[in-house]
C-alpha cells in the first residue's frame, strides 16, 4: 500500500502535468483539490462573492490544482511515517504477510528486494531477511503460525524498518520530487499566463517596441477670442472719396475694384505690399479728408497696416477700411472675413476708422448674435 | 576629428513659418500628430513657438516648431537692408536684429519665429494655394533669404480655389523645394513624401530624417497592430459577456429581469465606447469629439433587414455562414466514419447551423433563471446568443478605427461617423466571414480562449484593417 498507492496516484499526476497544457484536463476531477475549490464555491457571505469574481485563466487552473494535490498528498505521507514511528514506539506490533498467490518466500524476498533498491545497500537491516519472511508469513490454514510465528515473535517486529523506508522514499521523497516538478510546472504555467492577462501584450510592445513620441513638450497657452462686435460699421459706401488707397493692392486693381462699387476719387494710390515705409509715410502726409482704404479680405490684418492704418487716421478725418474678396468672386467678401478685421479693428479702437460690412444681412446677423 | 563632430551632432529643425492664418499649425499638428494644437481662423492664434520633438527611446531625432506669423515683415526689412553686408555677413544681421529687438514687444512674433531659424533650424515656409499670390509676401521671403538656412515651400490648400500655378512661380524664385501639401486631407504616402522633402535640405539632415521615415512607417503598423488587438479582445469580451444578478425568492419579477438586460446592455456599450476611446488614443486622437449611432441593441427593429444590411449581416448570409460552419462540425462526423455516412453528417450540420441561425437572429441573448446556491438564485445574461451581433460590432469598429487612421490631426471638429452599407461591402467578404465565424463561435461558447486564437482572430482584423487602409 504504501508503494503502490502513491507510486500509482504519481503516475496520475505525471499524466496529468502532460495533460495540463490543454483547457479541460479531465484528470484534474479526480483530485480533492479540484473539489476542494467547487466546496469553497458553495460557501455563503462574501467568500462566495469574491470567489465567482476570481477568473483564473484555466491553464494556471490545472496546475494550481496538481500542486495542491501534492501538498496534501505529502502531508498525508508525512503523517503516515509519524504514524508507523508513533505506533512502533509506543506498541509492541507484529508483522506478518500473506498472499493467496503461491509465492516463495525467496520470490517475496527478491521482489521486496528489489523495491528496496534506494537503501539496501545503506541500510541492510531495513530489508527484511529471507528467514524473516519466512516466519512472518501468516497461513490462514494449518497451525505453523502458532508455533513458528509465537517462537520468533520479538524478531516480527523487525518489519518496521522496512515499511518506514518505503513510505520515506516512495510516499515522501518521490512524492517532494512530483511536488517539486509541480511547483516548476505552476511557475512556467504563469508565466506563460501572463500573456493572456489584459494589457499584458501592450506592456511588452511598449516594451520591445521603441517609445515614439512626437507631442509638443509643454502645453499651449489657450488663445481666448473675443467676439467683440465692431461698433463703426456702414453698409453701403459713398460715391465719391477724396482719395482711394488699396493695401497690397496694385493700382490698376484699384480702377477695376472702386468702378465696380461705383466710387470715384481723383487719387487711386497702392499702400502697403512692395512698397517701402517711407513711401507710406509719403502717401499718409499727402493724404486728407475721407480715405477709401481697400483692404484683401482673405489676408489678415498684420500689424503692419495696423501701424499704417493707426498713422494715416492721425491725419485724415475718416477712414473706411473696405475688405474685398478676389476677383474671381467679383469682390464679394464673406462674413467670416470681415469679421477677423472687425475684431482686430475692435483692438485698434479708433473714432475715425470705420469698417464696410460684407453684406447687410450676414454681418446683421452675427451682430445680433453678439449682441444676445 | 571625427569623434568631436559626432558629440557635437544636433539633430535636425524644422520650423514652420510664414504670413499669419495660411495653416502653419495645421502643419506642424499633422506632420507632429498632435490634435492639441489650437488651430483657428483667427490670426494671432499661435503667439509663442512650439517645439514638436521626434523622439524615439529619448532620442530626438528631428524638431518641429510651429511658430507665429510674421507681423512687421517691411519693418524688419528695412532694418535689415540698413546694413549693406556681403552675402556671407546677411546672417549676421538677422542675428544683430534678434539681440537689438530681443526686449521690443513690437517684433515679439519675428523674433519668436527667427531664433528657430538662427539656431539651426531649416525653413519650411507655408502659403495658402486657395488665394491669389500678392506682393506683400516678398518681405517675409526675402527676410528669410537674409538668414541663408536651408528652406523649403509648403503650398496650402484651405479653400477650393486654386492659386498654385502664380504661387510656384514666386516661390521658385526664394525657394529650391516646394511642395503642395494639405494638412487636412494626410496619408502615410503624403507625410512620408514632406519627410522626403526636408531630408533633401541638407545633406547632413538626410541620415535622421530618412531614419525618422523608417520610424513612422513602424509606428504605423505597431498603431494598426494594437488597433486590431483591441478590436479582437472587444469583440470576444463582448460575445462572451455574461451578466448576473442575484435574487431572493422563488421566481424573478419583471423588473429583475428588465435591470439584469439593461445592465448587460450598458456594459457591452461601455465597452465598444471603452475601445474607441483606446484606439482614438493610440492613433494619436485623445481630443476628438465624434457623432455616431448608439451601438443598436434596442428593439427588434434594428436588427431588421435594413439595419442588418448597413451594420452586419443579412438573414440570408447569415444563414449561410452558420450554414457552412454547421457543416464543417458535421464533415468531422463523416470524416470519424470514414465518408460511410455519404456525408450525410455535413448535410445535418448544414441544416442544424442554420436553423439556430435562423432561431438566433432577433434576440439578444435570453434571460435564465439559473442555480440555487444556499437560498439564493440568480439571473444570468450572456454569452450574446444573436449571430449577427459580432458582424455589427466589428464592422462598427473597423469603421472607427479606419475613419480615426484616416483623419489628419490638423482637423477640429466634430467627427461623423456615420457608416453606410457599402463599407460592409468593402470590408466583409464570404472567406472573411467563414473565417470569422469558426471564431465566433468559440467566443458564444462562453469558454476560456486560447491565446493562439486569439491571436489568430486578431491578425484576421488586422488584415483587413491594412487591406483598408
Amino acid at each position: 500500500m504504501v508503494v503502490f498507492l502513491p507510486l500509482f496516484t504519481m503516475t496520475l499526476t505525471l499524466f496529468s502535468m502532460f495533460r495540463a497544457n490543454s483547457t479541460q484536463s479531465m484528470l484534474i476531477h479526480i483530485s480533492p483539490a479540484f473539489w476542494m475549490e467547487k466546496i469553497l464555491r458553495l460557501l455563503p457571505n462574501k467568500i462566495e462573492d469574491n470567489l465567482k469574481e476570481v477568473k483564473i485563466n484555466p491553464l494556471l487552473g490545472n496546475w494550481i490544482v496538481i500542486k495542491r494535490s501534492q501538498i496534501i498528498a505529502l502531508a498525508f505521507s508525512f503523517g503516515l511515517l509519524f504514524a508507523l514511528l508513533g505506533v512502533v514506539a509506543t506498541k509492541d506490533i507484529a508483522f506478518a504477510w500473506s498472499t493467496t498467490l503461491s509465492i516463495t518466500s525467496e520470490a517475496f524476498h527478491h521482489f521486496l528486494y528489489t523495491l528496496a533498491f534506494p537503501w539496501r545497500d545503506l541500510y541492510p537491516s531495513a530489508l527484511p531477511s529471507i528467514e524473516l519472511i519466512e516466519q512472518s508469513q501468516y497461513f490462514r490454514l494449518g497451525d505453523k503460525l502458532s508455533e513458528e510465528m509465537i517462537q520468533n515473535a520479538s524478531k516480527l517486529g523487525e518489519w518496521w524498518k522496512f515499511l518506514a523506508f518505503a513510505t520515506l522514499f516512495y510516499a515522501i521523497i518521490l512524492r517532494f520530487v512530483v511536488y517539486l516538478l509541480s511547483e516548476f510546472g505552476l511557475k512556467r504555467a504563469i508565466k506563460k499566463s501572463f500573456l493572456t492577462l489584459d494589457g499584458a501584450k501592450k506592456l511588452l510592445n511598449d516594451m520591445n517596441e521603441p517609445i515614439i513620441s512626437t507631442h509638443a513638450n509643454e502645453n499651449e497657452q489657450q488663445f481666448i477670442q473675443r467676439n467683440t462686435a465692431y461698433a463703426q460699421m456702414i453698409n453701403a459706401l459713398d460715391a465719391s472719396y477724396d482719395s482711394v488707397q488699396g493695401w497690397a493692392i496694385p493700382k490698376e486693381n484699384l480702377f477695376v475694384i472702386a468702378d465696380s462699387m461705383n466710387v470715384i476719387s481723383p487719387k487711386f494710390v497702392e499702400v502697403g505690399g512692395a512698397n517701402t515705409l517711407d513711401e507710406d509715410m509719403e502717401i499718409i502726409h499727402h493724404s486728407r479728408g475721407e480715405v477709401l482704404l481697400y483692404v484683401k479680405s482673405w489676408e489678415p490684418p498684420t500689424m503692419d497696416f495696423i501701424d499704417y492704418l493707426e498713422a494715416l487716421a492721425k491725419k485724415v478725418d475718416k477712414v473706411i477700411v473696405c475688405p474685398v474678396g478676389t476677383s474671381e468672386n467679383a469682390y464679394e467678401t464673406e462674413a467670416r472675413e470681415v469679421n477677423v478685421w472687425a475684431r482686430k479693428l475692435s483692438m485698434f479702437g479708433s473714432e475715425k476708422v470705420w469698417l464696410k460690412s460684407s453684406s447687410a444681412k450676414a454681418l446683421g446677423r452675427e451682430a445680433e448674435n453678439a449682441e444676445s | 576629428m571625427p569623434s568631436r563632430r559626432q558629440s557635437d551632432f544636433v539633430h535636425p529643425k524644422f520650423a514652420v513659418v510664414g504670413h499669419p492664418n495660411k495653416g502653419k499649425s495645421s502643419i506642424v499638428s499633422a506632420l507632429a500628430m498632435d490634435d492639441s494644437v489650437q488651430v483657428s481662423d483667427t490670426p494671432g492664434t499661435t503667439t509663442k513657438k512650439r517645439s514638436f520633438p521626434l523622439r524615439v527611446d529619448g532620442k530626438t531625432l528631428y524638431e518641429l516648431f510651429d511658430t507665429p506669423g510674421f507681423q512687421r515683415a517691411r519693418r524688419v526689412l528695412a532694418w535689415l537692408e540698413q546694413h549693406d553686408v556681403s552675402a556671407d555677413k546677411k546672417h549676421e544681421v538677422v542675428q544683430m536684429f534678434i539681440s537689438a529687438h530681443k526686449d521690443d514687444p513690437k517684433f515679439n512674433d519675428e523674433i519668436e519665429l527667427l531664433e528657430p531659424i538662427m539656431n539651426g533650424a531649416g525653413i519650411i515656409y507655408v502659403v495658402d494655394g486657395s488665394k491669389p499670390y500678392g506682393e506683400e509676401y516678398e518681405a517675409e521671403m526675402e527676410i528669410l533669404r537674409w538668414t541663408g538656412q536651408p528652406s523649403m515651400a509648403l503650398i496650402n490648400h484651405i479653400d477650393e480655389s486654386d492659386y498654385s500655378e502664380e504661387w510656384e512661380r514666386a516661390l521658385g524664385q526664394y525657394f529650391k523645394i516646394v511642395r503642395t501639401f494639405n494638412p487636412m486631407h494626410i496619408s502615410l504616402e503624403k507625410h512620408v513624401s514632406i519627410l522626403e522633402s526636408m531630408a533633401q535640405l541638407k545633406e547632413e539632415w538626410t541620415a535622421p530624417v530618412k531614419e525618422s521615415i523608417k520610424l513612422f512607417e513602424s509606428y504605423h503598423d505597431q498603431m494598426l497592430e494594437r488597433s486590431s488587438s483591441s478590436i479582437a479582445k472587444m469583440v470576444y469580451k463582448s460575445v462572451s459577456m455574461v451578466e448576473q444578478l442575484t435574487f431572493n425568492g422563488e421566481d424573478a419579477t419583471e423588473d429583475e429581469k428588465h435591470t439584469v438586460e439593461e445592465k448587460y446592455k450598458e456594459k457591452l456599450r461601455t465597452l465598444e465606447k471603452s475601445t474607441q476611446k483606446s484606439i482614438e488614443t493610440i492613433w494619436n486622437h485623445d481630443h476628438l469629439q465624434k457623432e455616431q449611432q448608439l451601438l443598436p441593441l434596442e428593439g427588434m427593429d434594428l436588427f431588421s433587414e435594413e439595419t442588418a444590411s448597413v451594420f452586419g449581416l443579412t438573414r440570408k448570409e447569415l444563414l449561410v455562414t452558420a450554414a457552412a460552419s454547421g457543416a464543417a462540425t458535421g464533415a468531422g462526423v463523416d470524416l470519424l466514419f470514414a465518408g460511410s455516412t455519404l456525408l450525410l453528417g455535413a448535410g445535418v450540420g448544414a441544416v442544424l447551423g442554420g436553423i439556430g441561425a435562423f432561431f438566433a437572429f432577433n434576440e439578444l441573448s435570453e434571460v435564465k433563471v439559473l442555480g440555487q446556491t444556499l437560498g439564493k438564485r440568480y439571473l444570468e445574461m450572456g454569452p450574446m446568443e444573436n449571430r449577427n451581433f459580432p458582424y455589427i460590432l466589428l464592422g462598427r469598429a473597423i469603421y472607427h478605427t479606419t475613419a480615426i487612421a484616416n483623419r489628419s490631426h490638423a482637423v477640429r471638429g466634430v467627427a461623423e461617423l456615420a457608416m453606410d452599407s457599402t463599407f460592409k461591402e468593402k470590408w466583409l467578404n464570404d472567406d472573411l466571414r467563414k473565417s470569422l465565424e469558426k471564431f465566433h463561435k468559440k467566443f458564444r461558447s462562453g469558454k476560456e480562449i486560447e491565446t493562439e486564437d486569439l491571436n489568430a482572430y486578431e491578425s484576421l482584423i488586422l488584415n483587413t484593417l491594412e487591406k483598408l487602409l
